[in-house]
């Protein structure tokens, strides 16, 4: 399968798209982190895994991977290069396979490069209050950041999923978002035993930035593996009995 | 233009195995429609056999069952006697065009056939070659969305030959391409063949096709009509072109005397397996005056339109 992770990830670097949503999720989450850190009222030093409101300036990363994954087999399905790549790799697994370590490893760096500008931007806006930003415990910065990736990680791979069942680009991603910003937050709000077992609940669960939240940060986690598992089970399935006609 | 014919052809080593693409009884149902209808023929290795059929007779599903694209209803085929999803190395047994837009258009050509090169574990300096091979090397770092139709063309032939393949399955390969384009295109795939590697390949420029092709495959509506080789499907035969300045009453004439007229796009008929003093003396006895009476050879298109036009009859 190294082969067809090679070709993935050329894919992935040879085109400006990619490029222009990782410049995206820097700008997004730098704005979102100067809106969050302008209205802190910090008294003293404040170290990065106390950083309050990290997860919430961070909060539209993941449905950027997940743009990301879905358009990893739409972008092919759209362009027709769906021909050439099976012609190539026949093994339909195979491609989806190397598909979910590229897509995966890009979301975590899409992951760390908007941690990056949300720390870069937060620093520079408590400074103007006298506010400093310190590394503070790495140990707990580092075990925050998995859980950022973590996430990131799985919303990549539920939009990979989400593109392999449906397959036209504007409807996946549309979708997908009325879906997660919509018809989540009716249900959260209208049957909140429902809305806390869907995906968007369960990856704010994992990440700890629902207040009074019934469900652990564990248990969160967990229903988001469980949610990009079903994601991709179905994807595949359908990408394996479609005809490229 | 384009490189010489040999460059990029695989040397011969072994022989291919007979057949180099096997169909059989192979038939694709899309919900109520039948595309392709136990469809059961051979490519021989060795030959460019010419892939026949009016629009929407089957020939590019056909094409795309044989690549694994897409699922057969019933029946198998098979390269060099494996199912495509079996092949070890696919690029370097099968290298196909089946539509021209099959890439990215804001990757470059030369991107897009690195992409294609590292997912068959072919080293860049490949990539370099095909572009060579189908005179794009120039235009390589450009944005393949930019390419004209003959270029991309090109493109997707270069991705086909990639993995020096011994098998190549062309979708309307032609189109698009000057007749300088063309006439590469043929000298290649003859001297391909001739390597003993074996050609499928379709086309609706016929009279191309008759001096491409060594066999041709004619099917409508998903079925086989025939499977020959070029002489054999023409019969070697000979035709009338005869026409009359009351065309109406010539061909009723000729219908009458128990032949089959066909008209031509000038206005005449064709008229096959007739000696001209016979439709000269119909003409006579019917009391029409001929403008034209002219033996000619059957043509590929001759048969072609004869066999498919018998078939919708």
């Amino acid at each position: 399968m190294r082969n067809q992770i090679t070709s993935e990830a050329r894919k992935l670097l040879t085109t400006r798209s990619v490029w222009g949503l990782l410049a995206g999720t820097v700008l997004i989450s730098g704005l979102a982190a100067w809106a969050i850190a302008a209205n802190l009222n910090l008294a003293g030093p404040v170290g990065l895994a106390g950083l309050p409101g990290f997860q919430e300036m961070m909060g539209l990363v993941p449905a950027l991977v997940l743009v990301l994954g879905i358009r990893s087999y739409t972008d092919e399905a759209r362009h027709g290069s769906i021909v050439p790549t099976l012609l190539s790799s026949p093994v339909r697994r195979r491609i989806v396979g190397a598909k979910v370590v590229v897509v995966g490893i890009a979301a975590a760096a899409f992951a760390v490069a908007g941690a990056a500008s949300v720390i870069a931007v937060s620093s520079l806006v408590l400074s103007i209050d006298g506010v400093a930003l310190t590394v503070g415990s790495i140990g707990a910065f580092v075990a925050l950041m998995a859980k950022v990736v973590g996430v990131c990680l799985l919303w990549s791979t539920i939009g990979l999923g989400v593109g392999l069942a449906i397959s036209h680009q504007v409807a996946a991603i549309v979708g997908s978002l009325v879906w997660l910003y919509a018809i989540e937050t009716l249900l959260d709000g209208l049957a909140p035993n429902l809305g806390r077992l869907l995906p968007g609940h369960a990856a704010m669960s994992a990440l700890g930035i629902v207040p009074g939240d019934t469900l652990a940060p564990l248990d969160g986690a967990m229903l988001l593996v469980g949610w990009a598992a079903v994601c991709l089970t179905v994807g595949v399935s359908i990408f394996q009995r479609r005809d490229i006609a | 233009m384009f490189t010489t014919t040999a460059k990029g052809v695989p040397p011969s080593a072994e022989p291919i195995g007979s057949p180099a693409i096997g169909v059989r009884a192979l038939t694709k149902r899309f919900g109520a429609v039948t595309a392709v209808d136990d469809l059961s023929f051979e490519v021989r290795p060795g030959c460019v056999t010419g892939f026949l059929g009016p629009n929407g007779a089957g020939k590019s599903t056909t094409m795309r069952m044989v690549l694994g694209l897409v699922r057969p209803t019933a029946g198998s085929a098979t390269v060099l006697g494996l199912p495509y999803a079996s092949l070890d190395r696919p690029a370097s047994v099968v290298g196909a065009v089946l539509e021209v837009q099959s890439f990215h258009p804001l990757r470059t050509g030369r991107n897009h056939l690195r992409v294609l090169a590292a997912a068959s574990g072919l080293p860049d300096a490949r990539v370099d070659e095909v572009l060579e091979i189908v005179d794009l090397a120039g235009v390589g770092g450009r944005k393949a969305g930019g390419y004209s139709l003959g270029m991309r063309q090109r493109l997707a032939l270069a991705g086909a030959l990639l993995g020096e393949p011994r098998v190549l399955v062309l979708d309307e390969p032609a189109n698009g391409l000057d007749p300088l384009g063309i006439r590469w295109l043929r000298e290649f795939l003859r001297s391909f063949a001739a390597r003993g590697n074996a050609v499928l390949v379709s086309s609706h420029l016929l009279s191309e096709m008759a001096q491409m092709a060594d066999e041709v495959v004619v099917i409508d509506r998903g079925r086989l009509v025939l499977q020959g080789a070029i002489d054999v499907v023409t019969g070697g035969g000979s035709s009338i072109r005869v026409s009359s300045p009351d065309h109406e009453a010539l061909g009723r004439a000729l219908i009458a005397a128990g032949l089959e007229p066909r008209p031509d796009d000038d206005g005449g008929y064709v008229v096959a397996d007739a000696p001209g003093d016979l439709v000269g003396e119909i003409a006579l006895h019917a009391g029409v005056a001929l403008s034209e009476l002219t033996p000619r050879e059957t043509t590929l298109e001759d048969a072609f339109l004869e066999l498919t036009e018998g078939a919708e009859r």
